[in-house]
């Protein structure tokens, strides 16, 4: 049995996806890896590769799929396998033309890589490694990759890792602030995933209002369209994370409630009080999040801006907050 | 990083070229049901008609107070029930933050609105506690009145089909304990 902090990081990784789980990758890669360098895949793309060290010697892939995308190991083997194989070809800048391998220049490679370097380990890392079955086939498509290959980027004998979330977890020190920051991924996939899934409940306001706004606007109906799903989806977002603190930190919950009222007050204030209440609103935002941010920092820091638009989304949507057409004589 | 594409600011945005005018009721603010004494009452009236076991041949009844207080915090959050029931067939407790079993208990110990309801209760005369159990006291026909009333009056339909529902579930020892 590892250690606990260990083994709950290992888990955090497991059940991260996506860029959630590249990006928590690449935060442990940079905290204990002195010159990891991550490579950003826009607007040119990442070549293949998410990230470099030990001066270009070694390179990094990373792959999260989403826990529910497959139905069985055996197809999740298969993805893994694949995208891989996938990442190998760019790096050795190969493709199939008629099911046989042929040289395919990578130009982004030569804009990542030092000159002259060329990269002499890989790392391909993955939020689930529990079968040996995706071993062989890695390792025989690098070995045939190589042979195939013109290998301007990377040596002939370059070597490859799979690396799970254990081997990952268990590589380098798990300490507080790598906890924490695998806390709050976790937490914010699942108020994403909540999000989802929540159903507003009496939108007939809501509606109204937004039937409203398309009158006194005219001839932006499909501006207003728009606008009224991303308030929507905002308003969802907020009441998956009050779900969230519900079920599982209720305490928490408490607080969300209480500084739900100081928001409302606050953005009420400065609405009231001005000549451009509009202009306020659009600084609602800021509002929400400077009160969220006193006590819920620690705990989900990188969701307070989300957060924030969907409590003032939420607080349009309940009914506090609105607007009404012009009354006839202005 | 958030893809969130700030719609406040484009609401804003949108209103200030308009004529249109504000309207702020702060009285409509709806707060949660959550910190509603009424409705926790209701609730836990319902539990504790579902749960409760009598005493010998008395009218008292008793329910153990870890059991009420899970079941009402699941009775309000539907969607845990796949968890607890996972909860319950499972084996192992796993590790801190991400297993159902941990995330649940960490959620219902800590629910104080419960503490606080109970706390009326027991003083009103509807409770007393005895050790880890609560007891029926000399005014528990409120509590059925309410339980009663609720069902006939056919409120809290989500609530009172999730506690049929958790008829099915096995509360064990071991979900009950180390708290």
């Amino acid at each position: 049995m590892s250690h606990p902090l260990i083994f709950e990081y290992s888990q955090s990784l497991a059940v991260l996806s996506g860029d959630d789980f590249q990006n928590e990758v690449s935060a442990r890669l940079q905290a204990a890896i002195i010159d990891f360098q991550p490579v950003p895949s826009k607007p040119q793309g990442d070549a293949g590769i998410d990230g470099l060290s030990h001066h270009g010697e070694r390179a990094y892939c990373c792959y999260g799929p989403e826990q529910d995308a497959f139905k069985t190991n055996r197809d999740r083997e298969r993805a893994i396998i694949e995208k891989f194989r996938e990442d190998l070809r760019r790096i050795f800048e190969l493709d199939f033309e008629k099911k046989k391998l042929k040289h395919c220049p990578n130009s982004e490679i030569k804009t990542i890589l030092p000159v002259g370097q060329k990269i002499k380990h890989i790392e391909l890392i993955a939020n689930w490694f529990e079968s040996h079955r995706i071993l062989s086939p890695l390792l025989t498509a690098k070995a045939e990759y190589a042979e195939a290959s013109e290998c301007r980027y990377v040596e002939k004998t370059v070597t490859i890792k799979i690396v799970g979330p254990n081997e990952l977890a268990n590589q380098y020190a798990v300490d507080e602030v790598t906890i924490a920051r695998a806390r709050q991924r976790v937490l914010i996939q699942r108020v994403q995933k909540k999000a989802e899934k929540v159903t507003l409940g009496s939108t007939e306001k809501f509606d109204k209002k937004m039937a409203d706004l398309k009158e006194i606007l005219r001839t932006k109906d499909d501006t207003v369209d728009l606008l009224r799903i991303e308030l929507q989806t905002a308003w969802r977002k907020a009441l998956a994370f009050e779900q969230e603190l519900g079920d599982t930190l209720p305490v928490m919950h408490r607080e969300l409630e209480a500084n739900r009222s100081r928001i409302l007050a606050k953005v009420s204030m400065v609405m009231v009080a001005t000549t451009e209440p509009w202009t306020q609103l659009g600084n609602a935002t800021n509002i929400a999040s400077e009160v969220l941010r006193r006590d819920f920092d620690k705990l989900c820091g990188m969701l307070i801006d989300d957060v924030s638009t969907g409590e003032i989304a939420r607080l349009i949507g309940e009914c506090p907050v609105g607007w009404e057409k012009p009354t006839a004589h202005e | 990083m958030s893809n969130n594409p700030h719609p406040i600011e484009k609401l804003a945005a949108l209103l200030g070229g308009s004529n249109a005018q504000p309207v702020i009721i702060p009285s409509r603010l709806a707060p949660s049901a959550i910190y509603d004494v009424d409705y926790r009452t209701a609730i836990i009236a319902l539990v504790f008609e579902a749960f409760s076991k009598p005493i010998g041949v008395g009218p008292e009844r008793r329910i153990s107070a870890a059991k009420l207080k899970l079941l009402q915090f699941v009775a309000i959050r539907p969607w845990l029930l796949p968890a607890i029931r996972e909860w319950s067939e499972g084996l192992a407790q796993g590790s801190l933050d991400l297993i159902h079993s941990v995330r649940i208990r960490r959620g219902f110990i800590s629910d104080t609105a419960h503490e606080d309801v109970m706390n009326v209760l027991v003083a009103s005369g509807i409770f007393v506690r005895d050790g880890s159990h609560v007891v029926t006291s000399e005014r528990a026909n409120y509590l059925h009145e309410v339980a009663s009333s609720t069902t006939q009056n056919g409120l809290f339909e989500n609530e009172r089909k999730m506690i049929s529902l958790l008829a099915s579930v096995r509360i064990t020892n071991n979900m009950l304990e180390g708290w």
